[in-house]
């Protein structure tokens, strides 16, 4: 690093929270009811963010890879939990078709990215272990969540026409294809754009942060594509199977739309 | 006059609302279902298409539903609903193949036939509904009212057509609360209520 790194003190965090906290005067003021919300997402983002600060601290000096498997099997076991409490309508299973959609995609592809393109030595080094699979889970995730949304609003709405294309004599597979494409379109749209704005409208976080801590901004650049690459590759894989999944939920052996499997839950948080 | 053979059959079918059904239909036949609205009539023709999970057996062909492919069985005893929706551009765009012959004799000229779904009528959306499936080629249709939507003279041409398309291996299982209609396209009449089907 050429030069040294400006180290942030808690002084300086508690100025930076001061703006969110005037963010959250003001929402108080005009009455727009998302003072409390905010507020609540910006603890969490510390007491988050800190507890992970943590464990990283901790995982990058004790190097055995035992402790990776509970941390790794943690972060999916939340990323799966955010699936589900963001469903308007809550599909039977719903937690093992996104938690299991999310886990083949992931770990295959981090592990893919560690042993055959990136290569740390020992492999499994957390220092790249953990946060390139937490960039993955975090994205997959989203992807899973837009498009399970979507399919199943999707499918509601489109019952009857679902149902008329079944009484044709078409197969499950054919008679949700418009829906089946609008949902895969939906979980897979807003990574395309990250993709295709990355560095022109945007620079992305992972590389602004490496860079504000000193990388040389081509090799934050080369990691970034790397980044961009797995996550998009892993949100579509993904995507595609948690939609085939929830479909194949959806129908029963003899082809029959069952949609009393999908449950209206009034109480569902918004992405 | 040799017996006309046995084409559909259902054997004691339980459909939705809790009535068991036994019905036996020749090849060129046409069966009439009455009954108060809420006797289950459109439930027993999602039964009999395998729409709804329903115990029993249903045969066509000799050959019990349970052997076919759901997409098979659906694409020969064929359901035509009530309110057709569509998710292509046109009716014509829904059938197997061109079906203005078909649509003429129902008073739809060709240009209702390609035009936006979304611009025609409720009896026109009816008639669009008949010809595609008509243009599957199926073996039994199953009509839940055909023709509610549709004036008398455009009833009439439906019927016709219909009584046309009959032939040895097809057969019609035909919804209907016009008692003059029924008087002049069934062979067998029924009654549905919460117990099962009552020849009248």
């Amino acid at each position: 690093m050429n030069q040294p790194l400006a180290l942030l003190s808690p002084f300086d965090l508690a100025l930076a929270a001061c703006m969110v906290l005037a963010l959250a005067g003001l929402s108080w003021r005009m009455q727009l009811g998302v003072q409390r919300q905010l507020l609540i997402a910006a603890a969490r983002t510390v007491i988050q963010l800190g507890l992970v600060g943590l464990v990283l601290k901790a995982l990058f000096e004790d190097l055995h890879p035992v402790f990776l498997l509970p941390v790794s099997l943690l972060m999916l076991l939340a990323a799966g939990r955010e699936v589900i409490a963001r469903q308007s309508q809550r599909v039977e299973r719903g937690f093992v078709i996104g938690t299991g959609a999310m886990f083949v995609s992931s770990f295959s592809i981090t592990l893919f990215a560690l042993l055959v393109v990136v290569q740390p030595e020992p492999w499994f080094q957390p220092q790249y272990a953990i946060p390139l699979l937490g960039m993955m889970l975090g994205n997959t995730m989203t992807g899973i969540t837009v498009g399970m949304e979507r399919l199943t609003t999707g499918l509601r709405r489109d019952k009857d026409i679902v149902e008329q294309r079944l009484m044709l004599g078409e197969a499950p597979a054919q008679a949700l294809e418009q829906d089946m494409r609008g949902a895969a379109r939906a979980g897979m749209i807003p990574i395309i754009n990250a993709m295709a704005a990355a560095g022109i409208v945007s620079l992305p976080g992972m590389m602004t942060g490496q860079i504000l801590a000193g990388s040389p901004p081509m090799a934050a650049v080369s990691y970034q594509i790397l980044i961009m690459f797995m996550v998009t590759a892993g949100t579509g894989f993904g995507t595609l199977l948690a939609l085939r999944l929830t479909a194949r939920r959806l129908f029963d052996g003899r082809g029959r739309l069952r949609l009393e499997r999908l449950r209206g839950r009034p109480g569902a948080r918004l992405a | 006059m040799t017996k006309p053979a046995l084409l559909f059959q259902a054997s004691k079918l339980r459909i939705l609302t809790g009535a068991t059904v036994d019905l036996s239909v020749a090849g060129g036949s046409v069966h009439c279902v009455g009954g108060a609205s809420g006797s289950g009539k459109t439930c027993l023709l999602r039964a009999l298409a395998d729409l709804d999970a329903a115990v029993g057996q249903v045969f066509l062909n000799g050959r019990e539903r349970a052997t076919w492919m759901p997409q098979d069985w659906r694409a020969a005893v064929m359901l035509v609903p009530a309110q057709p929706r569509w998710w292509l551009s046109s009716v014509q765009a829904h059938c197997a193949h061109d079906m203005s012959c078909e649509a003429a004799a129902l008073e739809l000229p060709a240009d209702r036939l390609r035009a936006p779904t979304e611009q025609l009528s409720t009896g026109e959306q009816a008639r669009g509904g008949l010809l595609r499936a008509l243009s599957r080629d199926p073996r039994v249709l199953l009509l839940d009212e055909p023709t509610a939507a549709l004036d008398a003279p455009i009833a009439r041409a439906v019927e016709q057509l219909l009584l046309t398309w009959l032939s040895p291996s097809r057969a019609i299982i035909w919804i209907s609360h016009d008692a003059g209609q029924v008087e002049r396209v069934a062979d067998h009449v029924w009654q549905l209520d919460h117990q099962g089907l009552r020849a009248t």
